[in-house]
């Protein structure tokens, strides 16, 4: 394969990295943009939420899953076709969702999950 | 000026211009900055950069088909502003063209403007910016200098192509979110490029229209996202 079949095949794979998990328009919803890395002892799910106020975010968590639900601000956003951010998240290990906490900043949510303790510690005896 | 893989078409009319680069990646910072430049400025369109890799694209803008990468000039200033990631394979090619071009023109300086991820980010109201400067006096921005770290992709190809060529360059790096497109670092970027180029740009409608920005510029992100993620070529800082 020569270099500019490489270069198409690679701009091609970019253009066809689809934007579908971005939008719901039968539910009227946005897929907000997120990231999670783990610590050793936490789950850090990161959620951007422009246009969002911090009143109107929901967050629930199981110990395996993040749901969050934020209201858009129509006077901030002008867009009609949509109502709310809507994201259903797995997250990569179990927690502890009593011990989560949230922080919203400049229309960023962060979700802090303590990462489930597994196992049972076995004394020698 | 051509090669095998990469085309500019334009014409400038500046004289000993800065040119300033918005490509997609880290924030989106660089992206946003000059995309508000453009419109700030109200800068003509003068030209474009292709490729055959961007067979499969065109960009449409209230109605008109335009080229991805597209070059714009205002007096003394140039922009180029992409709105595709440029992947690795392109990023050599599309540095070399490129600075060939820029070198013809007798530019004063290159500016790059990108973001640097930190992990804190969301606890920072006003991001810091760090500079790398080759061949530039940057004593009147007062800037953290990128003293340690390094820079991957098609902007380190490019500030060493200014290197070989004896371009002038300054890299603006704009602590910012790494998968989010950030337009608060993009204005402490572009408060260093009003110091630097004496433009004086106004950032009171970015600051103002900044979640609507964050909104409108997803689908941008996602893929730069997925070409920093394929090529882990986000900027890293050390100490």
């Amino acid at each position: 394969m020569s270099d500019i079949d490489k270069m198409i095949r690679e701009f091609d794979a970019l253009i066809n990295y689809l934007t579908s998990d971005l939008y719901d328009p039968d539910r009227r919803e946005l897929k907000p943009l997120t990231h999670i890395i783990e610590t050793e002892d936490e789950v850090i799910v990161t959620v951007d939420l422009p246009c969002a106020t911090k009143n109107d975010i929901q967050i629930k968590s199981t110990e395996d899953t993040l749901t969050i639900k934020a209201s858009l601000n129509k006077e901030l956003s002008l867009i009609e076709k949509f109502d709310c951010y809507n994201k259903h998240i797995k997250l990569p290990t179990r927690v502890e969702p009593k011990e989560s906490k949230a922080y919203f900043n400049n229309g960023v949510l962060q979700v802090k999950l303590k990462k489930k303790l597994e196992g049972k510690e076995i004394r020698v005896e | 000026m051509q090669s095998d893989k990469l085309v500019i078409n334009a014409k400038s009319k500046a004289k000993k211009p800065f040119v300033i680069l918005g490509l997609p990646d880290v924030g989106l910072v660089g992206s946003i900055a000059v995309t508000y430049l453009i419109e700030e400025l109200d800068m003509d369109e003068i030209g474009y950069i292709d490729s055959a890799v961007f067979h499969s694209l065109i960009i449409v803008q209230n109605g008109i088909v335009k080229k991805p990468i597209r070059i714009y000039e205002k007096d003394d200033i140039i922009t180029i502003v992409s709105d595709v990631p440029i992947t690795p394979l392109l990023s050599m090619d599309f540095s070399t063209v490129l600075i060939q071009w820029i070198k013809e023109l007798d530019a004063k300086a290159v500016i790059n403007i990108t973001g640097i991820n930190v992990p804190n980010r969301i606890s920072i109201d006003k991001p810091e910016i760090f500079v790398l400067a080759t061949d530039y006096n940057i004593n009147n921005i007062d800037s953290k200098p990128f003293n340690n770290g390094f820079i991957m992709g098609t902007y380190a190809s490019i500030i060493k192509e200014c290197i070989n060529n004896n371009i002038p360059s300054i890299t603006l790096l704009a602590e910012s979110y790494p998968n989010f497109p950030d337009p608060i670092a993009s204005i402490s970027a572009l408060e260093k490029v009003n110091l630097i180029t004496n433009i004086n740009v106004s950032l009171e409608r970015l600051d103002r229209e900044s979640e609507m920005i964050r909104l409108k510029v997803r689908e941008l992100m996602k893929h730069a996202e997925s070409a920093i993620t394929r090529s882990k070529v986000e900027p890293s800082i050390y100490g």
